[in-house]
Protein backbone atom coordinates (compact mmCIF):
# COMPACT_ATOMS: atom_id res chain seq x y z
CA UNK A 1 0.00 0.00 0.00
CA UNK A 2 1.59 3.29 -1.47
CA UNK A 3 2.00 6.23 1.51
CA UNK A 4 -1.06 8.36 -0.30
CA UNK A 5 -3.67 5.30 0.92
CA UNK A 6 -2.31 5.90 4.29
CA UNK A 7 -4.64 9.41 4.78
CA UNK A 8 -7.65 7.75 3.28
CA UNK A 9 -9.41 8.87 6.34
CA UNK A 10 -8.06 12.57 5.76
CA UNK A 11 -9.89 12.19 2.07
CA UNK A 12 -12.70 10.89 3.46
CA UNK A 13 -13.30 13.94 5.93
CA UNK A 14 -12.38 16.35 3.62
CA UNK A 15 -14.88 14.73 0.82
CA UNK A 16 -17.37 14.42 3.72
CA UNK A 17 -17.08 18.17 4.04
CA UNK A 18 -17.32 19.06 1.03
CA UNK A 19 -20.39 16.59 0.73
CA UNK A 20 -22.13 17.95 3.81
CA UNK A 21 -22.04 21.64 1.79
CA UNK A 22 -24.17 20.27 -0.98
CA UNK A 23 -26.34 16.92 0.20
CA UNK A 24 -29.31 19.14 1.37
CA UNK A 25 -29.58 20.06 -2.86
CA UNK A 26 -29.95 16.24 -3.10
CA UNK A 27 -32.46 15.47 0.06
CA UNK A 28 -34.07 18.78 1.16
CA UNK A 29 -34.08 18.29 4.05
CA UNK A 30 -32.71 19.92 7.28
CA UNK A 31 -30.06 17.62 9.29
CA UNK A 32 -29.35 15.10 6.13
CA UNK A 33 -25.76 17.43 6.13
CA UNK A 34 -25.01 16.24 9.65
CA UNK A 35 -26.24 12.86 8.86
CA UNK A 36 -24.04 12.65 5.91
CA UNK A 37 -21.20 13.63 7.72
CA UNK A 38 -21.76 11.59 10.58
CA UNK A 39 -21.30 8.75 7.75
CA UNK A 40 -18.23 10.44 6.53
CA UNK A 41 -16.37 10.86 10.06
CA UNK A 42 -17.10 6.93 10.82
CA UNK A 43 -15.75 5.61 7.69
CA UNK A 44 -12.86 7.80 8.28
CA UNK A 45 -12.42 6.57 12.31
CA UNK A 46 -12.56 2.69 10.57
CA UNK A 47 -10.51 3.12 8.12
CA UNK A 48 -8.10 4.82 10.54
CA UNK A 49 -8.09 1.73 12.59
CA UNK A 50 -7.78 -0.61 9.53
CA UNK A 51 -4.58 1.29 8.52
CA UNK A 52 -3.26 1.44 11.81
CA UNK A 53 0.84 2.23 12.66
CA UNK A 54 2.68 3.07 9.53
CA UNK A 55 5.95 4.49 8.94
CA UNK A 56 7.15 8.28 7.65
CA UNK A 57 5.58 9.11 4.84
CA UNK A 58 6.07 12.50 1.93
CA UNK A 59 9.51 12.81 2.63
CA UNK A 60 8.98 12.62 6.55
CA UNK A 61 6.45 15.21 7.07
CA UNK A 62 3.51 12.85 8.42
CA UNK A 63 4.49 9.39 10.78
CA UNK A 64 1.55 7.31 11.92
CA UNK A 65 2.55 5.89 15.42
CA UNK A 66 0.48 3.99 17.92
CA UNK A 67 -0.06 7.90 19.37
CA UNK A 68 -1.25 9.38 16.04
CA UNK A 69 -3.23 5.64 15.31
CA UNK A 70 -5.37 6.26 18.70
CA UNK A 71 -6.07 9.63 18.70
CA UNK A 72 -6.71 10.12 14.77
CA UNK A 73 -9.50 6.94 15.59
CA UNK A 74 -10.86 9.18 18.61
CA UNK A 75 -10.88 12.38 16.93
CA UNK A 76 -12.62 10.66 13.88
CA UNK A 77 -15.04 8.57 16.44
CA UNK A 78 -16.12 12.00 18.49
CA UNK A 79 -16.28 13.94 15.74
CA UNK A 80 -18.60 10.95 14.49
CA UNK A 81 -20.97 11.00 17.16
CA UNK A 82 -21.18 14.75 17.38
CA UNK A 83 -22.62 14.59 13.73
CA UNK A 84 -25.16 12.03 15.01
CA UNK A 85 -26.44 14.49 17.55
CA UNK A 86 -26.39 17.55 15.32
CA UNK A 87 -28.36 15.16 12.76
CA UNK A 88 -31.12 15.04 15.06
CA UNK A 89 -31.14 18.31 16.85
CA UNK A 90 -29.48 20.77 14.24
CA UNK A 91 -27.74 24.16 15.42
CA UNK A 92 -30.95 26.02 16.09
CA UNK A 93 -31.98 28.87 14.88
CA UNK A 94 -29.17 28.71 12.16
CA UNK A 95 -28.92 25.67 9.91
CA UNK A 96 -26.70 22.73 10.29
CA UNK A 97 -25.03 22.19 7.09
CA UNK A 98 -21.82 24.36 7.26
CA UNK A 99 -21.83 23.48 11.13
CA UNK A 100 -21.40 19.39 9.85
CA UNK A 101 -18.58 21.02 7.25
CA UNK A 102 -16.78 22.91 9.80
CA UNK A 103 -16.40 19.87 12.53
CA UNK A 104 -15.19 17.19 9.65
CA UNK A 105 -12.47 20.10 8.11
CA UNK A 106 -11.82 20.78 12.25
CA UNK A 107 -11.23 17.40 12.44
CA UNK A 108 -9.19 16.57 9.73
CA UNK A 109 -7.00 19.54 11.06
CA UNK A 110 -6.97 17.51 14.57
CA UNK A 111 -5.80 14.34 12.62
CA UNK A 112 -3.25 15.84 11.11
CA UNK A 113 -1.90 17.72 13.43
CA UNK A 114 -1.36 14.60 15.40
CA UNK A 115 0.41 13.11 12.28
CA UNK A 116 2.13 15.99 11.81
CA UNK A 117 6.67 15.33 11.82
CA UNK A 118 7.51 19.07 10.98
CA UNK A 119 6.39 22.38 12.41
CA UNK A 120 5.57 23.65 8.82
CA UNK A 121 2.57 20.76 8.20
CA UNK A 122 2.02 20.95 12.04
CA UNK A 123 0.93 25.01 12.39
CA UNK A 124 -1.18 24.59 8.86
CA UNK A 125 -2.66 21.44 10.41
CA UNK A 126 -3.67 23.52 13.94
CA UNK A 127 -4.74 26.56 11.44
CA UNK A 128 -6.92 23.99 9.90
CA UNK A 129 -8.30 22.84 13.52
CA UNK A 130 -9.12 26.06 15.03
CA UNK A 131 -9.89 28.43 11.91
CA UNK A 132 -13.56 26.27 11.87
CA UNK A 133 -14.02 26.58 15.98
CA UNK A 134 -13.97 29.93 15.40
CA UNK A 135 -16.60 29.40 13.10
CA UNK A 136 -18.38 27.13 15.14
CA UNK A 137 -18.32 29.39 18.53
CA UNK A 138 -19.71 32.61 16.49
CA UNK A 139 -22.39 30.20 14.41
CA UNK A 140 -25.20 31.76 16.03
CA UNK A 141 -25.01 35.37 13.73
CA UNK A 142 -27.57 37.66 14.76
CA UNK A 143 -26.83 37.19 18.66
CA UNK A 144 -23.93 39.89 20.05
CA UNK A 145 -22.89 37.32 22.94
CA UNK A 146 -22.17 35.30 20.52
CA UNK A 147 -20.22 37.19 18.54
CA UNK A 148 -18.10 38.56 21.09
CA UNK A 149 -17.00 35.54 22.23
CA UNK A 150 -15.79 34.28 19.04
CA UNK A 151 -13.92 37.28 18.36
CA UNK A 152 -12.76 37.04 21.25
CA UNK A 153 -11.53 33.42 20.97
CA UNK A 154 -10.50 34.48 17.64
CA UNK A 155 -8.50 37.16 18.43
CA UNK A 156 -6.52 35.22 21.87
CA UNK A 157 -6.49 32.38 19.40
CA UNK A 158 -4.83 33.94 16.72
CA UNK A 159 -1.99 35.84 19.34
CA UNK A 160 -1.43 32.83 20.37
CA UNK A 161 -0.96 31.13 16.93
CA UNK A 162 1.93 34.01 16.32
CA UNK A 163 3.37 33.79 19.88
CA UNK A 164 3.81 29.78 19.01
CA UNK A 165 4.88 31.00 15.27
CA UNK A 166 7.81 32.97 16.85
CA UNK A 167 9.03 30.32 19.14
CA UNK A 168 8.96 27.85 15.81
CA UNK A 169 11.12 30.27 13.87
CA UNK A 170 13.59 30.19 16.41
CA UNK A 171 13.60 26.45 17.08
CA UNK A 172 14.33 26.35 13.33
CA UNK A 173 17.45 28.84 13.22
CA UNK A 174 18.73 26.52 16.15
CA UNK A 175 18.09 23.53 14.35
CA UNK A 176 18.23 24.73 11.04
CA UNK A 177 15.39 22.53 9.54
CA UNK A 178 11.62 22.30 10.30
CA UNK A 179 11.45 18.48 10.78
CA UNK A 180 10.89 17.39 14.42
CA UNK A 181 13.51 14.82 14.33
CA UNK A 182 16.11 17.54 13.05
CA UNK A 183 14.85 19.82 16.24
CA UNK A 184 15.48 16.62 18.43
CA UNK A 185 19.08 16.13 17.59
CA UNK A 186 19.98 19.55 17.46
CA UNK A 187 22.30 20.39 19.87
CA UNK A 188 21.16 22.31 23.63
CA UNK A 189 20.79 25.86 22.52
CA UNK A 190 20.53 26.81 25.76
CA UNK A 191 19.19 29.97 26.61
CA UNK A 192 17.93 30.59 23.31
CA UNK A 193 16.52 26.67 23.30
CA UNK A 194 14.97 27.86 26.77
CA UNK A 195 13.60 31.07 24.88
CA UNK A 196 11.84 29.18 21.76
CA UNK A 197 10.16 26.08 23.76
CA UNK A 198 8.75 28.83 26.44
CA UNK A 199 7.33 30.50 23.61
CA UNK A 200 5.84 27.23 21.42
CA UNK A 201 4.39 26.48 24.89
CA UNK A 202 2.81 29.55 25.74
CA UNK A 203 1.04 29.53 22.53
CA UNK A 204 -0.02 25.93 22.96
CA UNK A 205 -0.83 26.45 26.78
CA UNK A 206 -2.96 29.05 25.51
CA UNK A 207 -4.66 27.28 22.95
CA UNK A 208 -5.76 24.39 25.40
CA UNK A 209 -6.79 26.99 27.93
CA UNK A 210 -4.38 26.46 30.57
CA UNK A 211 -3.92 29.11 33.05
CA UNK A 212 -2.27 31.41 33.21
CA UNK A 213 -3.84 31.98 29.81
CA UNK A 214 -6.91 30.73 30.27
CA UNK A 215 -8.79 33.72 30.81
CA UNK A 216 -10.50 33.61 27.23
CA UNK A 217 -12.36 29.90 27.50
CA UNK A 218 -15.06 31.35 30.36
CA UNK A 219 -16.17 34.35 27.94
CA UNK A 220 -16.31 32.45 24.31
CA UNK A 221 -17.85 29.74 25.69
CA UNK A 222 -20.58 31.27 27.65
CA UNK A 223 -20.92 33.13 24.21
CA UNK A 224 -21.26 30.66 21.98
CA UNK A 225 -24.08 27.60 21.81
CA UNK A 226 -23.74 24.94 24.15
CA UNK A 227 -23.26 22.94 20.71
CA UNK A 228 -20.85 24.37 19.63
CA UNK A 229 -18.96 24.38 23.07
CA UNK A 230 -19.58 20.69 22.97
CA UNK A 231 -17.05 20.18 20.08
CA UNK A 232 -14.77 23.09 20.53
CA UNK A 233 -13.73 22.27 23.96
CA UNK A 234 -13.08 18.56 23.29
CA UNK A 235 -12.00 17.64 19.94
CA UNK A 236 -9.21 20.21 19.45
CA UNK A 237 -8.44 20.13 22.57
CA UNK A 238 -7.26 16.38 22.32
CA UNK A 239 -5.50 17.00 19.43
CA UNK A 240 -3.89 19.92 21.08
CA UNK A 241 -2.88 17.65 24.15
CA UNK A 242 -1.24 15.15 21.57
CA UNK A 243 0.82 17.84 19.83
CA UNK A 244 2.32 19.32 23.30
CA UNK A 245 3.12 15.45 24.05
CA UNK A 246 4.55 15.31 21.10
CA UNK A 247 6.51 18.72 21.05
CA UNK A 248 7.09 18.03 25.23
CA UNK A 249 9.44 15.37 24.11
CA UNK A 250 11.42 16.43 21.39
CA UNK A 251 12.32 19.89 23.58
CA UNK A 252 12.65 18.54 26.84
CA UNK A 253 15.99 16.72 26.54
CA UNK A 254 17.40 20.51 25.20
CA UNK A 255 15.61 22.85 27.75
CA UNK A 256 15.36 20.32 31.08
CA UNK A 257 13.24 23.15 32.63
CA UNK A 258 9.99 22.23 30.75
CA UNK A 259 8.69 19.72 32.84
CA UNK A 260 9.15 22.30 35.44
CA UNK A 261 7.20 24.83 33.96
CA UNK A 262 4.64 22.09 32.96
CA UNK A 263 4.51 21.47 36.47
CA UNK A 264 3.75 25.31 37.80
CA UNK A 265 1.38 25.59 34.94
CA UNK A 266 -0.73 22.30 35.69
CA UNK A 267 -0.73 23.16 39.50
CA UNK A 268 -1.93 26.92 38.57
CA UNK A 269 -4.98 25.19 36.41
CA UNK A 270 -5.86 22.76 38.39
CA UNK A 271 -6.42 25.47 41.88
CA UNK A 272 -7.71 27.86 39.73
CA UNK A 273 -10.08 26.24 37.33
CA UNK A 274 -11.57 23.80 39.93
CA UNK A 275 -11.66 26.71 42.51
CA UNK A 276 -13.07 29.66 39.85
CA UNK A 277 -15.76 26.88 38.74
CA UNK A 278 -17.61 26.93 42.34
CA UNK A 279 -19.08 30.22 41.83
CA UNK A 280 -20.73 29.67 38.37
CA UNK A 281 -24.53 29.56 37.18
CA UNK A 282 -23.69 28.77 33.62
CA UNK A 283 -22.81 25.53 32.58
CA UNK A 284 -20.65 26.59 29.71
CA UNK A 285 -18.85 29.06 32.24
CA UNK A 286 -18.56 25.91 34.65
CA UNK A 287 -17.33 23.82 31.81
CA UNK A 288 -14.96 26.45 30.94
CA UNK A 289 -13.00 26.18 34.10
CA UNK A 290 -13.61 22.16 34.20
CA UNK A 291 -11.72 22.31 31.18
CA UNK A 292 -8.99 24.51 32.71
CA UNK A 293 -8.66 21.86 35.53
CA UNK A 294 -8.60 18.85 33.30
CA UNK A 295 -6.00 20.69 31.20
CA UNK A 296 -4.11 20.91 34.75
CA UNK A 297 -4.33 17.44 35.34
CA UNK A 298 -3.13 16.71 31.63
CA UNK A 299 -0.21 18.76 32.59
CA UNK A 300 0.67 17.31 35.35
CA UNK A 301 1.31 14.14 33.49
CA UNK A 302 3.55 15.96 31.28
CA UNK A 303 5.66 17.21 34.13
CA UNK A 304 6.38 13.42 34.37
CA UNK A 305 8.43 13.59 31.03
CA UNK A 306 8.59 9.90 31.28
CA UNK A 307 7.05 7.73 28.61
CA UNK A 308 4.27 6.85 31.13
CA UNK A 309 3.42 10.02 31.77
CA UNK A 310 2.93 11.12 28.01
CA UNK A 311 1.21 7.93 27.70
CA UNK A 312 -1.22 9.67 30.62
CA UNK A 313 -1.75 12.66 29.26
CA UNK A 314 -3.04 11.49 25.74
CA UNK A 315 -5.22 8.79 27.43
CA UNK A 316 -6.39 11.29 29.96
CA UNK A 317 -7.77 13.91 27.90
CA UNK A 318 -9.34 11.22 25.62
CA UNK A 319 -10.91 9.96 28.73
CA UNK A 320 -11.56 13.58 29.44
CA UNK A 321 -13.44 14.20 26.55
CA UNK A 322 -16.21 11.43 26.21
CA UNK A 323 -18.22 12.77 29.15
CA UNK A 324 -17.38 16.26 28.32
CA UNK A 325 -19.09 16.10 24.67
CA UNK A 326 -21.97 14.39 26.62
CA UNK A 327 -22.72 16.66 29.61
CA UNK A 328 -22.56 20.27 27.23
CA UNK A 329 -24.93 18.35 23.98
CA UNK A 330 -27.28 17.69 27.32
CA UNK A 331 -26.94 21.03 28.51
CA UNK A 332 -27.92 22.45 24.92
CA UNK A 333 -31.10 20.36 25.14
CA UNK A 334 -31.94 21.33 28.29
CA UNK A 335 -30.42 24.97 28.51
CA UNK A 336 -27.04 26.13 29.46
CA UNK A 337 -28.07 27.44 33.03
CA UNK A 338 -27.54 25.30 36.09
CA UNK A 339 -31.03 25.75 37.22
CA UNK A 340 -31.93 24.43 34.26
CA UNK A 341 -31.45 21.03 35.01
CA UNK A 342 -33.71 21.19 37.53
CA UNK A 343 -36.14 18.67 37.50
CA UNK A 344 -34.61 16.86 35.37
CA UNK A 345 -34.63 13.62 36.82
CA UNK A 346 -38.78 14.15 36.70
CA UNK A 347 -39.07 15.05 32.73
CA UNK A 348 -35.65 12.69 31.79
CA UNK A 349 -35.20 9.86 33.82
CA UNK A 350 -32.57 8.72 31.10
CA UNK A 351 -30.62 12.02 30.74
CA UNK A 352 -30.66 12.50 34.25
CA UNK A 353 -28.81 9.25 35.26
CA UNK A 354 -26.70 9.81 32.21
CA UNK A 355 -25.83 12.99 33.48
CA UNK A 356 -24.91 11.14 36.80
CA UNK A 357 -21.91 9.17 35.21
CA UNK A 358 -21.02 11.61 33.19
CA UNK A 359 -20.09 14.07 36.04
CA UNK A 360 -18.71 11.22 38.33
CA UNK A 361 -16.32 10.09 35.23
CA UNK A 362 -15.11 13.85 35.50
CA UNK A 363 -14.71 14.33 39.08
CA UNK A 364 -13.36 10.53 38.69
CA UNK A 365 -15.09 8.37 40.50
CA UNK A 366 -14.89 4.37 40.22
CA UNK A 367 -15.78 2.58 37.41
CA UNK A 368 -16.08 5.44 34.95
CA UNK A 369 -12.88 5.86 32.26
CA UNK A 370 -11.87 9.10 34.40
CA UNK A 371 -11.03 7.23 37.24
CA UNK A 372 -9.03 5.18 35.14
CA UNK A 373 -7.01 8.24 33.62
CA UNK A 374 -6.67 9.68 36.56
CA UNK A 375 -5.04 6.83 37.96
CA UNK A 376 -2.09 6.15 35.06
CA UNK A 377 -1.93 9.64 35.47
CA UNK A 378 -0.76 9.79 39.25
CA UNK A 379 0.82 6.99 39.16
CA UNK A 380 3.31 8.45 36.22
CA UNK A 381 3.54 11.64 38.09
CA UNK A 382 4.79 9.56 41.65
CA UNK A 383 6.89 7.79 39.74
CA UNK A 384 8.84 11.14 38.82
CA UNK A 385 8.45 11.83 42.26
CA UNK A 386 5.68 14.89 42.11
CA UNK A 387 4.17 14.04 45.43
CA UNK A 388 3.12 17.48 46.05
CA UNK A 389 1.44 17.74 42.83
CA UNK A 390 -0.31 14.68 43.16
CA UNK A 391 -1.88 15.54 46.76
CA UNK A 392 -2.55 18.62 45.09
CA UNK A 393 -4.53 17.28 42.51
CA UNK A 394 -6.13 14.11 44.42
CA UNK A 395 -7.98 17.66 46.79
CA UNK A 396 -8.99 19.47 43.85
CA UNK A 397 -10.58 16.31 42.03
CA UNK A 398 -12.39 16.40 45.82
CA UNK A 399 -13.04 19.84 45.48
CA UNK A 400 -14.55 19.23 41.77
CA UNK A 401 -17.22 17.25 42.80
CA UNK A 402 -18.65 20.18 44.88
CA UNK A 403 -19.78 22.04 41.62
CA UNK A 404 -20.32 19.22 39.54
CA UNK A 405 -22.81 17.87 42.11
CA UNK A 406 -24.20 21.42 41.92
CA UNK A 407 -25.52 20.16 38.42
CA UNK A 408 -27.22 16.85 39.79
CA UNK A 409 -28.62 18.43 42.68
CA UNK A 410 -30.47 20.63 40.73
CA UNK A 411 -31.25 17.83 38.43
CA UNK A 412 -32.61 15.56 41.17
CA UNK A 413 -33.81 17.49 44.35
CA UNK A 414 -34.85 20.58 42.76
CA UNK A 415 -38.48 20.53 41.18
CA UNK A 416 -38.14 22.53 37.61
CA UNK A 417 -40.57 22.73 34.84
CA UNK A 418 -42.39 19.78 33.40
CA UNK A 419 -42.25 19.93 29.77
CA UNK A 420 -39.67 18.15 28.25
CA UNK A 421 -37.68 18.68 24.81
CA UNK A 422 -39.21 16.11 22.22
CA UNK A 423 -37.61 12.62 21.50
CA UNK A 424 -34.85 12.59 18.87
CA UNK A 425 -33.86 9.64 18.13
CA UNK A 426 -30.20 10.32 16.72
CA UNK A 427 -29.51 12.52 19.26
CA UNK A 428 -30.70 10.06 22.04
CA UNK A 429 -27.97 7.71 20.57
CA UNK A 430 -25.22 9.75 20.18
CA UNK A 431 -25.53 10.31 24.28
CA UNK A 432 -25.91 6.95 25.03
CA UNK A 433 -22.43 6.52 23.00
CA UNK A 434 -20.59 8.95 24.90
CA UNK A 435 -21.94 7.35 28.03
CA UNK A 436 -21.13 4.06 27.27
CA UNK A 437 -18.22 4.81 26.06
CA UNK A 438 -17.29 6.49 29.59
CA UNK A 439 -19.04 3.63 31.49
CA UNK A 440 -16.48 0.92 29.17
CA UNK A 441 -13.91 2.53 28.32
CA UNK A 442 -11.63 2.14 31.33
CA UNK A 443 -11.68 -1.90 30.90
CA UNK A 444 -9.39 -0.51 28.12
CA UNK A 445 -6.89 0.94 30.12
CA UNK A 446 -4.18 -1.11 30.37
CA UNK A 447 -3.75 -2.48 27.05
CA UNK A 448 -4.57 1.29 25.87
CA UNK A 449 -1.99 2.53 27.58
CA UNK A 450 0.71 0.30 27.07
CA UNK A 451 0.04 0.79 23.21
CA UNK A 452 0.02 4.51 23.58
CA UNK A 453 3.64 4.26 25.88
CA UNK A 454 5.19 1.95 23.02
CA UNK A 455 5.15 5.43 21.26
CA UNK A 456 7.62 6.89 22.67
CA UNK B 1 34.07 42.58 -4.53
CA UNK B 2 34.27 45.23 -1.82
CA UNK B 3 35.48 47.60 -4.23
CA UNK B 4 32.38 47.07 -6.62
CA UNK B 5 30.28 47.26 -3.49
CA UNK B 6 31.34 50.36 -2.21
CA UNK B 7 31.62 51.63 -6.00
CA UNK B 8 27.74 50.86 -6.36
CA UNK B 9 27.17 52.46 -2.59
CA UNK B 10 28.66 55.79 -3.61
CA UNK B 11 26.21 55.86 -6.43
CA UNK B 12 23.44 55.76 -4.05
CA UNK B 13 25.01 58.10 -1.11
CA UNK B 14 25.12 60.54 -4.29
CA UNK B 15 21.67 59.97 -5.37
CA UNK B 16 20.35 60.42 -1.94
CA UNK B 17 22.71 63.47 -1.14
CA UNK B 18 21.19 65.48 -4.41
CA UNK B 19 17.62 64.61 -3.87
CA UNK B 20 18.09 65.88 -0.21
CA UNK B 21 19.45 68.94 -2.14
CA UNK B 22 17.14 68.86 -5.18
CA UNK B 23 13.44 68.81 -3.57
CA UNK B 24 13.90 70.96 -0.70
CA UNK B 25 15.67 73.72 -3.25
CA UNK B 26 12.70 73.74 -5.83
CA UNK B 27 10.12 73.46 -3.18
CA UNK B 28 11.56 76.98 -1.48
CA UNK B 29 11.89 78.34 -5.38
CA UNK B 30 8.36 77.68 -6.41
CA UNK B 31 6.95 79.42 -2.41
CA UNK B 32 9.27 82.34 -3.49
CA UNK B 33 8.99 82.69 -7.27
CA UNK B 34 5.70 82.03 -8.00
CA UNK B 35 2.76 84.26 -7.28
CA UNK B 36 0.31 82.99 -4.50
CA UNK B 37 -3.72 83.82 -3.97
CA UNK B 38 -5.23 82.04 -1.60
CA UNK B 39 -9.52 81.55 -2.16
CA UNK B 40 -12.28 79.04 -0.44
CA UNK B 41 -11.73 76.72 -3.51
CA UNK B 42 -8.43 76.32 -3.59
CA UNK B 43 -7.75 75.81 -0.03
CA UNK B 44 -10.46 72.94 -0.43
CA UNK B 45 -9.11 68.84 -0.37
CA UNK B 46 -8.64 68.47 -3.88
CA UNK B 47 -6.72 71.69 -5.45
CA UNK B 48 -8.22 70.31 -9.23
CA UNK B 49 -11.58 72.07 -8.42
CA UNK B 50 -13.67 69.12 -7.64
CA UNK B 51 -15.92 69.51 -4.34
CA UNK B 52 -16.04 66.94 -2.00
CA UNK B 53 -19.40 65.22 -1.09
CA UNK B 54 -20.12 64.77 2.35
CA UNK B 55 -17.26 63.66 4.94
CA UNK B 56 -14.95 61.34 4.66
CA UNK B 57 -15.78 58.60 7.30
CA UNK B 58 -18.83 57.46 5.57
CA UNK B 59 -19.71 53.58 6.36
CA UNK B 60 -19.13 50.96 3.44
CA UNK B 61 -21.45 48.56 2.16
CA UNK B 62 -20.71 45.06 4.85
CA UNK B 63 -21.69 42.96 1.50
CA UNK B 64 -18.30 44.15 0.18
CA UNK B 65 -16.45 41.69 2.36
CA UNK B 66 -17.62 38.85 0.17
CA UNK B 67 -15.90 39.76 -2.51
CA UNK B 68 -13.03 40.85 -0.18
CA UNK B 69 -12.77 36.69 0.63
CA UNK B 70 -13.29 35.65 -3.16
CA UNK B 71 -10.81 37.92 -4.20
CA UNK B 72 -8.06 36.39 -1.58
CA UNK B 73 -9.08 33.05 -2.27
CA UNK B 74 -8.25 33.81 -6.02
CA UNK B 75 -5.44 35.92 -5.19
CA UNK B 76 -3.91 32.33 -3.34
CA UNK B 77 -4.61 29.98 -6.08
CA UNK B 78 -2.79 32.72 -8.35
CA UNK B 79 0.16 32.62 -6.04
CA UNK B 80 -0.03 28.72 -6.19
CA UNK B 81 -0.60 28.05 -9.78
CA UNK B 82 2.12 30.60 -11.23
CA UNK B 83 5.26 28.16 -10.12
CA UNK B 84 3.46 25.44 -10.65
CA UNK B 85 3.02 26.35 -14.49
CA UNK B 86 6.84 27.82 -14.46
CA UNK B 87 8.06 24.01 -13.39
CA UNK B 88 5.15 22.64 -15.28
CA UNK B 89 7.09 20.85 -18.02
CA UNK B 90 9.43 19.10 -15.46
CA UNK B 91 7.19 17.38 -13.28
CA UNK B 92 5.26 14.26 -12.94
CA UNK B 93 1.83 13.44 -13.37
CA UNK B 94 0.61 13.18 -9.79
CA UNK B 95 2.25 16.88 -9.43
CA UNK B 96 -1.03 17.88 -11.90
CA UNK B 97 -2.89 15.43 -10.18
CA UNK B 98 -2.43 17.58 -6.89
CA UNK B 99 -3.31 20.62 -8.12
CA UNK B 100 -6.77 19.37 -10.02
CA UNK B 101 -7.48 18.38 -6.03
CA UNK B 102 -6.50 22.54 -5.13
CA UNK B 103 -8.70 23.94 -7.80
CA UNK B 104 -11.61 21.10 -7.19
CA UNK B 105 -11.56 22.19 -3.60
CA UNK B 106 -11.19 26.45 -4.49
CA UNK B 107 -14.21 25.31 -6.97
CA UNK B 108 -16.25 23.48 -4.69
CA UNK B 109 -16.01 26.59 -2.48
CA UNK B 110 -16.81 29.00 -5.09
CA UNK B 111 -19.78 26.98 -6.11
CA UNK B 112 -21.09 26.96 -2.62
CA UNK B 113 -21.17 30.99 -2.34
CA UNK B 114 -22.02 30.84 -5.44
CA UNK B 115 -25.05 28.46 -4.51
CA UNK B 116 -25.83 30.65 -1.11
CA UNK B 117 -26.61 33.95 -3.52
CA UNK B 118 -23.25 35.40 -1.96
CA UNK B 119 -22.37 36.90 -5.77
CA UNK B 120 -26.23 38.43 -5.62
CA UNK B 121 -25.72 42.48 -5.01
CA UNK B 122 -28.44 42.90 -2.55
Amino acid sequence: MSALAWFIPEYLLLAGAFFALFAELIVRREGVAAAAGALFASLAALSALAIGVRPAAFGGVLELDQVSVTVRVVLATLSAVYLLWLAGRGMAPERSREAAAFVLLATLGGMLMVAARDLMVLFVSIELATMPAYLLMGYRRDDEHTLEGALKYFLLSMTTSLVMLYGFSFLFGIAGSTSFAAIAEAPGAGLLGAFSAVFVFVGLLAKMSAAPFHYWAPDAYAGASPASVAFVSTVPKLAGAAVMVRLAVILVPGVPALPTVFAVASLASMLLGNLAAFPQSDVRRLMAYSGVAHTGYMLLALSAGSAAGNAAAIYYTIAYAAPSMAIMLLAAEEGTAVDDFAGLAARRPAAAWTSVVLLLSLVGVPPMVGMFGKLVLFTAALDAGRLALVLVAVAMSVVSAGYYFRVLRAAFFVGGRAERVPRVLPAAVAVALLTAATLALGVFTGPLVRWLTAAF
Amino acid sequence: MVESVTADHTVLLMFIIVGAIFVPLTLTASHLLAPSKHDERKLDTYECGSEPIGPPWVQFRVGYYVYALLFVVFDIETVFLYPWAVAFDRMVVFVLAEMIVFIAILAGGLAYAWKEGALRWR
